[in-house]
């Protein structure tokens, strides 16, 4: 699996850390989502994809690769 | 195909306190995307469904920008602010991206020994009120309100000046005059506040939006930074508060959960979750106006008319929730949408969860047998009147 993330889109609410604080976190400045982990574990799946689908600005796509 | 003219209501009343009016239900069922009359009489469009609802709200030709219907008229002053709740982007992004940072996971985390310590000191206030005391003014509310105040620089003991006016902006029916004059006496609250950390800047979080804001391409007017002082006072404190006390109404009428959450305290992050998703305290929705013509489950919404998307509802979609009208601390975890959706969705929420949390998980732990304690013939008063529902008081017992 493969993660993209959009920065333009997010709007930094942090739902994606609680899911998948392996794969995502928050810049500091200014809370804005950082990747990671591009191409995380198969374990991590659920968390990502709970993380994409919580994700109140559309900016985490899970790409299968 | 035009739609024709709606004399459905918006469902408003309920049957159990605890629960959405039971129309909701019905429309979910059956027009999960029909015009209503809305509470303030007009013709809108009631969304009602999970996935509705996230349409709706995570697509940018819904307008937030629009002033609220029933204020038009009055907010015509020339130093008027609009909060930025009620931008779109780019606009928008230029006041959320300045906060963003404030409330991340991180920063959050490192506000929680103080939240902890705090929620222990209100505990034994309540105690010392003894029994028959307002867990409401003894608990629900100084927790957020303090919690608000230490975030924002604002003093404390000047809490009777902001909760009053706070609360006068929430309430449902009230006269344009009296709304606005509760408005700009906020206003002019946070303004003092503006100046008073220019003069003398502290740690706090005006302090640095001030210091941020001199450095943005577009920086931030007094009565810009005073419009973000409000949203957050007012949307920090009242909101959590609400929260706080409706979930303690909830798990007492549960035993056996509160029984469940003392024995794995680890797990009243699931909890409160549940809570969010069963009480939706935002209990009217939330609005927004179509910038062109958009179809949504079906139906075309028409440029220039009214949404409300319906976070209740859409809460307990039975197409998304298994059981809708459980309280499952194991359902499997569905993002829920008590916080909204899209560019708008809470700024604070993280600072919610973590307050509801440390401060539900220690109330069960202080107080047991907590119960509550209504004095002979009289109801729990439940906030039918107010935007953000919640309890006006909540006399308890342990």
């Amino acid at each position: 699996m493969r993660v993209e993330i959009d920065q333009d889109k997010c709007c930094g609410a942090g739902s994606c850390v609680l899911s998948a604080p392996e794969v995502f976190d928050q810049r500091e400045s200014d809370g804005i989502v950082v990747l990671l982990e591009e191409e995380p574990g198969d374990e991590l799946r659920d968390a990502v994809e709970e993380a994409a689908e919580r994700c109140p600005a559309a900016a985490i796509t899970v790409l299968e690769q | 195909m035009s739609c024709p003219v709606s004399h459905q209501a918006m469902p408003v009343e309920r049957v159990d306190p605890l629960m959405p009016p039971p129309g909701y239900a019905q429309l979910l069922a059956e027009a999960p995307v029909t015009k209503v009359l809305d509470l303030i009489g007009l013709q809108t469009w009631l969304v009602t469904r999970y996935a509705d609802v996230r349409a709706v709200l995570g697509d940018p030709r819904f307008s937030s920008d629009f002033v609220a219907p029933e204020l038009k008229g009055l907010r015509e002053e020339e130093d008027f602010v609009k909060p930025f709740i009620r931008l779109d982007p780019p606009e928008h992004t230029r006041f959320r991206r300045a906060l963003t940072g404030e409330f991340t996971v991180r920063q959050i985390r490192l506000l929680e020994p103080g939240i902890r310590q705090l929620v222990e000191d209100q505990l034994d206030q309540l105690e010392k009120a003894g029994k028959g005391a307002d867990l409401v003014e003894h608990f629900a509310l100084p927790i957020p309100s303090l919690v608000i105040c230490q975030l924002l620089g604002v003093p404390y003991t000047d809490h009777d000046r902001f909760q009053s006016d706070s609360k006068l902006l929430l309430t449902r029916e009230l006269a344009p005059e009296d709304r606005m004059r509760a408005a700009n006496q906020l206003r002019d609250f946070m303004l003092e506040l503006v100046h008073l950390k220019r003069r003398e800047p502290d740690a706090a979080l005006m302090t640095r939006l001030i210091e941020r804001s001199a450095e943005m391409e577009q920086p931030f007017s007094d009565l810009e930074l005073a419009s973000i002082g409000m949203l957050l006072l007012v949307a920090g404190h009242e909101t959590t508060a609400n929260m706080i006390a409706l979930t303690t109404v909830a798990l007492l009428r549960q035993p056996e959960k509160i029984e469940a959450l003392r024995a794995d305290p680890g797990k009243v992050d699931a909890y409160v979750e549940e809570a969010l998703r069963l009480l939706t305290i935002v209990q009217h929705g939330v609005r927004r106006l179509a910038t062109e013509d958009i179809e949504v489950g079906g139906e075309v919404i028409r440029e220039g008319e009214w949404v409300i998307a319906s976070l209740a509802a859409g809460n307990r979609d039975p197409g998304v929730y298994p059981e809708p009208d459980e309280l499952d601390a194991d359902r499997k975890r569905v993002s829920h949408l008590s916080f909204g959706f899209g560019p708008h969705q809470c700024l604070g929420q993280q600072l919610a969860r973590v307050e509801l949390q440390i401060a539900l998980a220690a109330l069960f732990r202080r107080f047991p047998g907590l119960r509550v304690e209504l004095p002979e013939g009289e109801e729990i008063p439940y906030k039918h009147d107010m935007l953000i529902y919640g309890v006006h008081s909540l006399p308890v017992a342990w």
